[in-house]
């Protein structure tokens, strides 16, 4: 079972899902330097989540734009507060995105493995539940 | 043993991953990551390909982008034609 968790995915997927994360990454960078050089920001640009808008309910999503900004201006530490996935995404995915760099300096490569997602989904699911109670509770929930 | 691929399994996770995160601000992509997620997690338990777990999670992941995603688009549609009934407009 535990085997199931850690084993590397297959080559084959590990390469098309590199191709993915790397035009991911280059939109991304392309997309943020636009809007920043038009003088505009992530946050300003997109749509408010019509379900907090509406109902005060956080979606799985919410926080995600601010947790970029935060990122993208080094505060790491806002960043996982707004939304825990922004920075775990980064450093999982630029490792990943990096693995061929690694491999060529230390001879091991980083491989994604199943853990990595179903880790990520523990974390999505986890700060939206967490956020779903302080909301019940009346607290606040950023 | 030939091993079973966990392509299919793969792409249903993570069109259920990236769909939960822009469930927020992108207003119609999450609806077509979750359709995508969903089919191809299914397509993937019918063929007994593997990663058998990872296709589930992908299917729940869908699930949970679908249907907050449904439930807006429903009631913004409903408030739409309400307004236009009332001849007011967004």
């Amino acid at each position: 079972m535990l085997r199931d968790f850690l084993e590397p995915l297959p080559e084959n997927v590990q390469k098309v899902l590199w191709r993915v994360f790397f035009s991911a990454a280059v939109l991304f960078v392309l997309f943020a330097v636009f809007i920043h050089a038009n003088g505009r920001t992530l946050e300003g640009l997109l749509p408010p989540c019509a379900l907090y808008s509406t109902t005060g309910i956080c979606c799985p999503g919410c926080g995600g734009t601010r947790a970029l900004e935060s990122l993208l201006h080094g505060d790491w530490i806002q960043s996982a507060r707004y939304h825990v996935l922004v920075p775990y995404g980064a450093v999982v995915g630029g490792l990943f995105l990096l693995s061929p760099v690694i491999r060529r300096l230390t001879g091991h490569s980083f491989k994604l493995r199943p853990i990595h997602f179903y880790l990520a989904i523990v974390l999505i699911l986890l700060q939206w539940t967490i956020r779903f109670v302080m909301f019940i509770i009346g607290q606040p929930v950023f | 043993m030939e091993k079973k691929s966990v392509g299919l399994a793969v792409a249903s996770m993570v069109c259920g991953i990236v769909g939960l995160v822009l469930s927020c601000c992108v207003p119609y992509l999450p609806i077509i990551l979750g359709i995508v997620g969903l089919v191809l997690g299914a397509v993937s338990i019918r063929k007994q390909q593997g990663g058998k777990g990872m296709a589930i999670a992908g299917i729940v992941c869908s699930i949970i982008t679908l249907v907050p995603a449904v439930i807006m688009l429903v009631a913004g549609a409903s408030l739409i034609s309400s307004l236009g009934a009332l001849g007011m407009s967004l």
